[in-house]
C-alpha cells in the first residue's frame, strides 16, 4: 500500500496527485483561526488537519 | 616598490576571508547585495582573515621549522624601498613555502566557510537569533523555518504540507490562484522571481464566499506565476496526517470537512 505521507522531521510530500490536489481544494475550507486539527475528507480517506503558526 | 605591489599583497593577505565568506554565503540562503562591492567585501574580510592567519602562523611557528618574519612583511606591506632588492631574494629563497602556506590556508578558509555555514544550520542558529539570519529572507518564508523564529507558536518540523495562495492582477482581473508549495525563484538581487505551485487551481475574487464550484481546476500539475502579476501572497502551513476510519465515530465521520459532490 503507498503511503503518502510521512514525517521525519523535514515537510514531508504529498505524493498521492489525488490526495494533493484534493487538499489544495479543501484548504480554502481549513480554518485559520482554530488551533485545534480538523478532520477532512480526501479520496474516500480521512485525514487531520492543523494549519501551523 | 610601487602601491600596486602593496595591493596584491593586502589582497592576498585578505584572500583568507574573503574565501570564507563566498564559502559562507554560497548557498540558496544568501542572496547578493546591492549594497555591497569588492572594498566592502575585503572590509568584511578583516576580522575573518586575521583569525585565520594567527591560527595559522602559530601553526606554522610551533609544529614546523619556518616562522614568519613580520619585519619583512611590515615593510612589503608599507612599500619600503630600502634594501628591497635583499628583501625580494629572501622572499625568493622561501617561495615555495610561502606558496604552500597560502594555498593551504586558502583552501582551509573555503572549508572554514562552508562547515560555519553548515554547523550554523545544523543548530538552527539562524532561525533562533536573528544576527544568524541568512539574507534570502524567502527562504524562511516559502521554507516555513519561519515558525522557529522566536515568540511563534509552532515548529517547522510539524509541516508536512504548504499551500499558497497567490493574488494576481490578470487582465485587469483579480485572481486567486492557489496550489501546494513547489518552488520559488529570485533574482540577482534576491528580489522574488516567480512562485512555482503544484496541482493549481484557480477563481476569481469578486465574491469572497466563493464555494467549490467558483475553483477552477487548471489541468495543469505545475505553474510558474511570474512576480510581476502577483500582489500578494498567503501562506498555510499545514500539518496533514492520516488516520484510521475505524478510530472515528460517525459523527466526526459526517461532520468531516470534504469536497461538495
Amino acid at each position: 500500500m503507498l503511503k503518502f505521507i510521512h514525517k521525519s522531521g523535514k515537510a514531508s510530500v504529498t505524493s498521492n496527485p489525488e490526495i494533493g490536489s484534493g487538499l489544495v481544494r479543501i484548504a480554502h475550507k481549513i480554518s485559520a483561526v482554530s488551533g485545534e486539527s480538523q478532520l477532512v475528507k480526501i479520496g474516500g480517506r480521512y485525514f487531520r488537519v492543523r494549519e501551523l503558526g | 616598490m610601487n602601491i600596486a605591489f602593496t595591493t596584491v599583497l593586502l589582497f592576498i593577505i585578505l584572500a583568507p576571508g574573503f574565501l570564507a565568506r563566498i564559502a559562507y554565503n554560497s548557498s540558496k540562503l544568501s542572496v547578493a547585495d546591492s549594497n555591497r562591492n569588492l572594498v566592502n567585501e575585503l572590509t568584511w574580510s578583516i576580522i575573518p582573515a586575521l583569525t585565520l592567519h594567527i591560527i595559522f602562523v602559530a601553526i606554522i611557528q610551533n609544529a614546523t621549522r619556518y616562522s614568519v618574519d613580520f619585519v619583512q612583511l611590515g615593510n612589503l606591506v608599507l612599500g619600503t624601498s630600502q634594501n628591497a632588492d635583499a628583501r625580494f631574494a629572501q622572499l625568493n629563497d622561501y617561495k615555495y613555502a610561502i606558496f604552500f602556506y597560502n594555498l593551504i590556508l586558502f583552501k582551509t578558509s573555503f572549508v572554514a566557510g562552508y562547515l560555519l555555514r553548515k554547523m550554523v544550520r545544523f543548530f538552527k542558529l539562524d532561525r533562533k537569533f536573528r544576527y544568524f539570519r541568512f539574507s534570502n529572507k524567502w527562504h524562511y518564508i516559502f521554507s516555513g523555518e519561519c515558525l522557529d523564529f522566536p515568540d511563534v507558536p509552532d515548529e517547522y518540523e510539524e509541516i508536512t504540507n504548504k499551500i499558497i495562495n497567490v493574488l494576481c492582477k490578470v487582465n485587469g482581473r483579480t485572481v486567486l490562484y492557489t496550489g501546494e508549495y513547489f518552488n520559488y525563484y529570485v533574482d540577482g538581487k534576491g528580489d522574488l522571481e516567480a512562485v512555482h505551485l503544484k496541482y493549481p487551481i484557480r477563481r476569481y475574487l469578486e465574491n469572497d464566499k466563493a464555494g467549490d464550484e467558483d475553483y477552477y481546476v487548471i489541468s495543469s500539475r505545475y505553474l510558474m506565476i511570474p512576480n510581476s502579476d502577483i500582489i500578494n501572497i498567503n501562506f498555510k502551513y499545514i500539518n496533514f496526517e492520516e488516520v484510521d476510519e475505524a478510530e472515528l465515530s460517525e459523527e466526526e465521520k459526517d461532520n468531516a470537512i470534504q469536497l461538495s459532490e
